[in-house]
């Protein structure tokens, strides 16, 4: 059985509209996407601002609720849980933050934001392995002698292994990762990608990797989908989606990340011309088209459907099988 | 290249805190040549943007003191200057670009009159129209679409990238003769990102000014740099060509910092790793302020500091393992 | 630093390094000493009348003089510095402990709730302010109690709208969605996270009011609708002593002083606070 099912799966926001507020405006955050999330698998989002990848993950949760669409957590619809199912669906799917500055209460000590998990769940704050919060620090590499300690105490980097210890300390079943280092230095970047692949091996979690940043996705996914403008683009197995990259906006995106490494290409050759349309006012037809150097006047007035062109391999796009 | 546009000679600033003297820049030496675009590169805490507003001659005080060093901007003494003639010496000949495009611009103003009002500061133009048809032409020339409307558009109608451009628009007006980009891309999306950068190549190119470039990101730099300066708690460690510095890196936290970035274009199946953390500014330890993440200190590295020093032609490294 | 909790020895530290607020911290702790210390301190029964010592002068027996009924003021204003003391603790307790809850629910809830409290808000703020509490005391009554009651009922906005305004910017942080996402409920989010990181306003709010409740109570006071005579109460003794301005100057002149440089004190502290738990705003 899948983790996480997510069917059709739509969330507007309204804004404006009320008595003063003059016309109603509706963003479309997440529009109509679809995927499903395995066990011990990790799946990276990918998107520019506007994409609706946060809010992606957000909907998860049930931190939003959807305006349409079905998300089943382990087999279980999550849209309609009872009081008891919806604190085991709370115990068992987690979330990190991207800033570890803003999402630690200054006011309480390390040990009181774990136990607070602990609390919360009816969990026992005592293991065969002796005590949980100890435990839970070294696991994510601080030491126990850390727990009496408040969050402006710590770097950015051990903030974030914080985090990650409050997310795993109700043993979840999926965390997502909400650009989890996208506020980090390189070097803290490092520590921490390698740390949540090996908590990952330890405990068999599945992760709903959320960023902007191209590499880090490529080294922690083993699927990722790209958006745009609360759409799907394009989804694929890492090694595909990387390799051979199919829709023009996927492929355009990839080009357009500086290489840390000097080449021979001109980073002039590799930009996306215009700006990102406003999710609030998004193209008719597919909502690339108004950058796309591929576009053709079909693409203009009718959305692409959602493909599937190989194993595991899906594409919005009308020219897709043009180069498959 | 003749003599350089700006040499920085062993600044060192310090910042008065309540919880102590932070040193933020010590000993830091570089310089700009004429048309030439260098990078400084580093994390967090590095010093790198304290070392381009001290060049601006921003550096707030109180707190920060510029306690040690010089700086040569086209031959004149910089800290010698009276605040009226850096005033002029600001927007005019040295340009500032700062991350943030959107605290940067005015909200109450509209885009093309904050650009009007930067050349007004230095030139007298004496005919309203010149002055507009000037912005325009900065906005047409920074790419921004449709810069009729655009001038008389506010910040908040503008994209963060078209915002961005703006700030461009504002850093250009004067054709200076220096620019300092502070991490200009870091706030845009990695397709604008690309539409900035690119666009800063083309006018350093076309206008031949000068860019100090800082950004934490190695990509950015291998695209734009062409001299490097890593640099590592409020000092340079390695300084040489954008070539030499990703071919081979001397230079053992240059070394980490590049393995550490995850790659778009192979497969690692695990990132290396500079263990532990940026040494405390307030109370930095005794030698190499690299020493206890080091994987090669030698027992020398506890006892001093080590300078930058040419290894190679063109190559200067600060480490003791490597001289 | 963003969200970083200031630990008590660490803002004393800042008052400490700033004089004014300094001194008004001495001030309170000279004003809080007077009243606890009241039956200690003075030399006299405040209340017992002595014909004979009427307007008596300033002299080692008296230091500050005496009343038109000869009683010692020096005495008087140190069990005033206690009824004063005891308005200001007991309506600001209660216009803090409602107005924090209120304002903390209309913040944290937002919708028609924070609209039906806000406009009731509203409602006790388009009164002037002393004549609120001058119609609920004339309703209820010239005692202690009522006065109390009515200062604290008008006081209760501002802290409403102080809370709410500071619990609208804490929910922001991403600390409050991570504390929803581990499954904390609703009233536990409030008083565990929102609250907790809201309190610095508040607090400063806690002392201003202080001086403005101790400027209220002595206005009623000296309209006689406030604590009556005998007792002795600043604004009271105010009042009376107006009568023999021209004669006996001085037995206004020190609950018209005691007044001030207490509303003071309150004034300097909340401001030095103010400057203390902001850091920010000087760096």
């Amino acid at each position: 059985m899948p983790v996480l099912e997510v069917r059709n799966l739509v969330k507007h926001f309204t804004s404006g509209g009320g008595l003063l507020g003059g016309a109603k405006r509706v963003v479309r955050a997440v529009d109509d996407v679809s995927f499903t999330l395995s066990g011990n698998e990790t799946l990276g989002v990918v998107g520019e601002s506007g994409s609706g990848k946060s809010t992606l993950g957000f909907l998860a949760l049930g931190l939003l609720s959807p305006t349409a669409g079905e998300i089943r957590f382990l087999g279980r619809p999550v849209n309609d849980l009872g009081d008891r199912e919806n604190r085991e669906f709370r115990r068992k799917a987690q979330i990190v933050f991207q800033n570890p500055f803003a999402s630690l209460n200054p006011r309480m000590t390390v040990r009181d934001i774990l136990d607070r998990v602990l609390k919360v769940h009816g969990l026992p704050s005592v293991s065969e392995d002796g005590e949980v919060v100890p435990s839970l620090l070294r696991e994510v590499g601080l030491r126990p002698e850390h727990a009496g300690r408040y969050p402006h105490e710590f770097s950015g980097g051990q903030r974030q292994r914080i985090a990650i210890a409050r997310a795993l300390a109700s043993g979840p079943e999926l965390i997502v990762l909400d650009e989890p280092t996208s506020a980090l230095d390189v070097s803290v970047q490092a520590q921490v990608l390698n740390l949540l692949q090996d908590l990952q091996r330890a405990r068999g979690h599945s992760y709903l990797f959320i960023s902007h940043n191209l590499a880090v996705i490529r080294h922690v996914s083993h699927r990722v989908v790209v958006m745009y403008l609360g759409k799907f683009m394009e989804m694929a197995p890492k090694e595909r989606l990387y390799s051979a990259p199919l829709h023009p906006y996927t492929r355009a995106l990839l080009a357009s990340v500086p290489k840390p490494f000097v080449t021979d290409e001109n980073i002039e050759d590799k930009v996306i011309a215009g700006d990102i349309p406003s999710p609030s006012a998004p193209p008719a037809g597919c909502r690339f088209n108004t950058r796309c150097p591929l576009r053709t006047p079909l693409c203009e007035e009718e959305e692409p459907e959602w493909k599937e062109v190989g194993k595991e391999h899906f594409v919005r796009c009308h020219r897709v099988d043009e180069w498959v | 290249m003749g003599d350089p546009i700006l040499s920085v000679k062993n600044l060192t600033v310090h910042f008065h805190t309540e919880a102590g003297v932070v040193k933020a820049l010590e000993d830091v030496s570089f310089s700009v040549g004429q048309g030439e675009v260098l990078g400084l590169v580093g994390e967090t805490g590095c010093g790198k943007s304290v070392t381009a507003l001290s060049v601006m001659r921003l550096i707030p005080t109180p707190p920060g003191r510029i306690v040690g060093g010089t700086i040569h901007f086209d031959g004149r003494d910089v800290l010698a200057l009276s605040e009226e003639e850096m005033r002029s010496l600001r927007g005019k000949d040295m340009a500032m670009i700062f991350q943030d495009p959107i605290s940067s611009l005015n909200p109450v103003f509209t885009a093309g009159y904050q650009v009007e009002e930067a050349i007004v500061t230095h030139e007298a133009v004496p005919r309203r129209e010149d002055l507009i048809a000037r912005v325009t032409g900065l906005f047409k020339k920074v790419n921004i679409s449709d810069p009729e409307k655009s001038v008389r558009s506010y910040p908040h109608m503008l994209s963060g990238g078209m915002k961005q451009r703006v700030m461009i628009a504002m850093g250009l007006s004067c054709s200076p003769r220096l620019i300092i980009a502070d991490e200009p891309t870091t706030a845009l999306d990695v397709s604008i990102q690309a539409q900035i950068l690119s666009l800063i190549r083309r006018l350093q190119m076309e206008g031949g000014s000068s860019v100090l470039l800082i950004s934490h990101d190695l990509g950015v730099i291998a695209a734009m740099a062409q001299t490097v300066a890593v640099m590592y708690a409020g000092s340079i460690v390695e300084k040489t060509s954008v070539k030499t510095l990703f071919d081979r890196p001397l230079h053992p936290y240059t070394r980490g910092l590049l393995g550490a970035i995850p790659r778009l274009d192979v497969d690692q199946e695990r990132l290396s790793v500079i263990p532990g953390t940026l040494p405390d500014l307030f109370n930095l330890p005794r030698g190499c302020k690299f020493r206890e993440r080091c994987s090669e200190a030698l027992p020398l590295c506890a006892e001093g500091r080590p300078l930058l020093a040419e290894i190679e032609p063109g190559h200067e490294v600060a480490c003791y393992a490597r001289a | 630093m963003a969200g970083k909790p200031s630990s008590l020895r660490l803002i004393f530290g800042r008052i400490r390094r700033n004089p004014i607020a300094f001194l008004g911290l001495l001030i309170i702790l000279g004003y809080v000493g007077m009243a606890l210390f009241a039956p200690v301190l003075a030399p006299h029964d405040p209340i017992r009348q002595d014909l004979d010592k009427s307007f008596a002068p300033i002299s080692a027996e008296h230091p500050l003089g005496c009343d038109e009924f000869g009683r010692d003021i020096l005495s008087r204003i140190l069990f005033g510095a206690r009824i004063s003391l005891t308005i200001q603790v007991f309506s600001v307790g209660i216009a803090l402990f409602v107005g924090v809850f209120l304002g903390a629910i209309s913040g944290f809830f937002g919708g028609w709730i924070d609209e039906g409290i806000m406009r009731i808000m509203d409602i006790l703020l388009a009164f002037p302010g002393i004549l609120l509490a001058l119609a609920i005391v004339a309703m209820l009554g010239p005692d202690l109690h009522n006065l109390i009651i009515a200062i604290g009922i008008y006081s209760i906005p501002q802290f409403a709208r102080i809370t709410r305004g500071s619990v609208l910017t804490v929910k922001q942080n991403e600390y409050v969605t991570a504390a929803r996402a581990i499954g904390e409920t609703k009233p536990s989010v409030i008083l565990r996270y929102v609250l907790p990181n809201a309190i610095s306003p508040i607090i400063i709010q806690t002392t201003l009011r202080m001086a403005t409740v101790l400027l209220t109570a002595a206005g009623l006071g000296f309209l006689g609708l406030g604590v009556q005579p005998p007792q002795p109460e600043w604004g009271t003794m105010l009042s009376t002593a107006r009568m023999y301005l021209r004669s006996a100057p001085m037995v206004a002149f020190f609950p018209g002083v005691s007044i001030m440089i207490v509303v003071l004190g309150f004034n300097f502290f909340g401001d030095g606070l103010q400057d203390a738990l902001n850091p920010k705003l000087k760096d």
